[in-house]
């Protein structure tokens, strides 16, 4: 009988992984507990696939260790592939094949046999809503049907961690809204999740946890909430600040002057009747002394309101500060 | 259960799963329905051709034999086999391979099931050619039983270049129709092998003769069993784990494959010994440019099987660990093996004075040969694309071994000249080529070799040092019985972090 699996699903400690004339990743540690879900964040090229591909014994790494369960992924690559499942970003797609019959061969290749295996590929059938597109062609399958189909195959072996890269990437809304129930299903069932996407909202929504990646390295490992609130990696602080909306009754480039002119304010993004703006520091006094002086400069403010910090601006503010500090380093 | 997945069970549970998904998917597939019509096609049409022939008409041609066989041939041989080419890198390119390896499934089985979809498919092709065959029969002039094993050696060809293919398949590009290229020259020196011994069956001793000669069958068969298994293990290696030890199935292939043909040698007739021998070689070559071509790792995984046998298993895996140090060991082992082999037939035909001596020293130089591209890659720690330098390196050797016999208006060449590169060294070598010795030239050939082997085992010691440390980090692991105490402390490999 196997070992129990520990509290902390997973361990990454000290990982590089480097390429003939890539350097992926630059020292990421972090750890995962069963049952969380988390969102692995990052820009193209950050190093997320690279990670996550070490994670699921696909590639290894340069240094360091990848321990899942009790197993290192290099050492025990067999052991760590029953605990894992794994949905690339581009699920492949064979040729002359049904749905059923791609599902019921990788439900072969993980050993299952018989009446084990027709329930277990009914089961995942049902669960992905699969069952109505059984005889369908796979090659006939839409971007969200095959995403379905690409998760099916993942809980064919029924794991405990699973790794989804970009899962969401080209689905419709309601196909995501799909994908969204199927994560919040499986969290339910205790499964331990890792998500990587570009939407950082949803993940904001699914996720327990957020770890950011950025040029190799974790910049930020934490919660949602804290993000917001202004929490970067190593405990530092993305200085606070006040995201407002407003809009104008004329032409809005003068509203865009008049930030750039007034310092503690700066623009964040123009639109055709006015501006997102942002206010250093979240003091309702100075946002008021603010929008009091815009309309004493002339400003016609026809509509304001305060926004609640979003995920990709605090991702962007962190990039940045990021940025500047290894320029000053 | 619904009805959807009662048709599914179309395949028995024992099958295994890459032979299921490669039928299904293969037997729909285009290029196989096009081929099995085009040649049931031609088979109606010359059946035709003979029918009318045998009714007094004046359409039957003079080659409907010829045509027939073509049609055959060029099917089994080229159109069925080379839809191998495609097995690995469709895999990769469509990001499948990834999600078969996180299976139970080994490398090992995705390749073999891979073949032996290919191979089920194209005995299919075959089966439907037999009453044809029958039929032929009953129109006369024609031997049925040497069709029947024609048509059986053109499957067994085919079913080896079928895994040639299958073993090129993952390569990028040209690279593949290179390497195929290269590689078709010894697949076909096995053809031609055959195509004498079908030719021989008009006279006496062939195989496809009155009274088959069970020595040429056996060898034909074993050589052919055995490039499947070996192209197979290579095929499998493209596609493994690094933590799994493939270079040790390829080199006891290659090995297992010696050992076979000693045995051949012992067991046929004189004249036969040779052809043993020969049949070999490439399978050889092969395995020495795959074992020049590596580079050794750390990673535990691959010493815990050959550490758990002890000292013997560490000896061993001395030979066959993955790696260019392990590789001059194999290399060595192989070329004493050669030298066994031309001990054996030496005695066997009596030839020790005439050209044993000349024999020796070239098979010595042909293991010196397979050697002598991993000396200059030894250099060249960072090179990629590994194989193709080989390759080149050795076509060097071959264009300066053309150069130096031109430059002599075709007779025999500088020998000195010739020792400067071990492979000009060995083709110059060849007593069929020159038969008269060349003492200066070989005294400089082994002077070479000698140097050249002393600065390898030099710069083999980081190799070593590289399993040394793989070694004990297996030991480790083995000793405290589970990896969750693995020392982190060592790394998994020693890459020059910036």
């Amino acid at each position: 009988m196997p070992p129990p699996l520990p509290e902390t699903l997973v361990r990454v400690n000290d990982v590089h992984r480097l390429f003939p004339n890539v350097y992926a990743v630059k020292g990421i540690s972090f750890d995962i507990h069963r049952g969380q879900v988390v969102g692995f964040i990052g820009a193209n090229g950050a190093g997320k696939t690279t990670t996550m591909r070490m994670m699921a014994t696909l590639d290894v790494p340069s240094e360091g260790q990848i321990m899942i369960g009790n197993e290192d992924v290099v050492q025990r690559p067999d052991r760590v592939r029953r605990l894992v499942g794994w949905m690339p970003d581009n699920y492949g797609t064979y040729t002359h094949m049904t749905v059923l019959e791609y599902l019921d061969f990788f439900a072969r290749a993980y050993g299952l046999k018989g009446k084990e295996r027709a329930n277990r590929v009914q089961e995942v059938m049902d669960f992905a809503d699969l069952t109505p597109l059984a005889d369908r062609m796979m090659n006939a399958l839409s971007k969200g049907m095959g995403q379905r189909l690409c998760f099916g195959r993942m809980l064919l072996p029924d794991p405990e961690f699973l790794i989804l890269d970009e899962p969401a990437a080209g689905l419709d809304p309601k196909a995501r809204m799909e994908f969204k129930n199927l994560v919040r299903l499986l969290s339910q069932r205790g499964k331990t999740l890792f998500i990587s996407s570009h939407i950082l909202s949803e993940l904001g929504e699914m996720c327990d946890t957020l770890l950011f990646i950025d040029a190799g390295k974790i910049v930020y490992h934490g919660g949602a909430e804290s993000l917001r609130r202004g929490g970067a990696a190593n405990g530092e602080m993305v200085a606070e600040r006040t995201v407002v909306d407003i809009t104008v009754a004329g032409d809005p480039s003068a509203l865009v002057e008049w930030a750039s002119m007034n310092p503690g304010w700066s623009v964040i993004e123009q639109r055709r009747d006015g501006a997102r703006l942002a206010m250093v520091g979240d003091d309702a006094q100075a946002l008021a002394g603010g929008l009091r002086k815009m309309v004493m400069d002339g400003l016609a403010v026809t509509d304001f309101h305060r926004e609640e910090r979003r995920l990709e601006d605090a991702f962007v503010d962190m990039i940045k500060q990021q940025a500047a500090r290894s320029a000053h380093s | 259960m619904t009805a959807a997945i009662h048709n599914v069970q179309d395949f028995a549970d024992w099958l295994p799963p890459m032979l299921v998904k490669e039928l299904r998917q293969g037997l729909r597939a285009k290029m196989f329905v096009s081929a099995f019509v085009a040649v049931q096609a031609v088979m109606i049409i010359l059946l035709g051709f003979r029918l009318t022939g045998v009714m007094g008409g004046d359409y039957l041609p003079d080659h409907v034999d010829d045509y027939q066989w073509l049609a055959i041939g060029a099917t089994l041989l080229i159109l069925l086999p080379v839809r191998g080419l495609t097995a690995i890198s469709e895999e990769t390119a469509q990001k499948t391979l990834d999600l078969m390896q996180l299976t139970s499934m080994s490398t090992t089985r995705l390749v073999w099931g891979k073949w032996c979809a290919l191979a089920s498919q194209t005995l299919l092709l075959v089966v439907a050619l037999l009453p044809y065959q029958v039929l032929t029969y009953f129109f006369g002039e024609v031997d049925v039983f040497a069709n029947l094993q024609l048509l059986g050696w053109l499957v067994l060809a085919s079913l080896v270049l079928t895994a040639l293919c299958i073993a090129l398949s993952s390569a990028h590009g040209w690279v593949k129709f290179v390497l195929l290229g290269l590689a078709a020259l010894p697949i076909g020196a096995f053809g031609l092998g055959l195509i004498e011994q079908i030719d021989r069956g008009n006279g006496a001793g062939g195989i496809v003769s009155e009274g088959p000669n069970a020595s040429w069958v056996l060898m034909f068969l074993y050589t052919g069993a055995m490039m499947t298994v070996f192209f197979m293990a290579v095929a499998s290696a493209r596609v493994s784990h690094v933590a799994e030890n493939t270079s040790a199935t390829i080199r006891c292939t290659a090995l297992f494959t010696m050992l076979g043909s000693m045995i051949g040698i012992c067991l046929s007739e004189s004249d036969q010994s040779y052809a043993w021998m020969t049949l070999s070689m490439p399978m050889l070559m092969w395995a020495a440019m795959e074992a020049m071509t590596e580079q050794a790792s750390v990673i535990p995984g691959i010493y815990m099987s050959w550490v758990k046998m002890g000292k013997a298993g560490e000896l061993w895996g001395r030979v066959l660990y993955p790696g260019w140090g392990t590789g001059i060991f194999f290399v060595l082992l192989m070329t004493a093996g050669l030298e066994v082999e031309v001990a054996l037939i030496a005695s066997k035909t009596g030839t020790w004075k005439d050209g044993t001596a000349d024999m020796f020293g070239c098979m010595f130089q042909f293991g010196m040969a397979m050697l002598f591209p991993g000396a200059v890659l030894s250099a060249l720690p960072k090179a990629r694309q590994r194989h193709v330098f080989f390759v080149l390196m050795q076509v060097a050797g071959i264009a300066w071994f053309v150069a130096c016999t031109a430059a002599n208006g075709g007779s025999r060449p500088n020998a000195v000249l010739l020792a400067l590169c071990p492979t000009s060294a060995f083709l110059g070598w060849v007593p069929f080529t020159y038969p008269s010795s060349h003492g200066v030239g070989h005294a400089v050939a082994v002077l070479m070799d000698c140097l050249m082997l002393i600065w390898m085992l030099m710069r083999a010691q980081t190799e070593f040092d590289t399993i040394r440390r793989g070694e004990l980090r297996a030991r480790r692991l083995l000793n405290v019985g589970a990896t969750a105490s693995a020392d982190s402390s060592i790394p998994v490999s020693s890459p020059q972090l910036p």
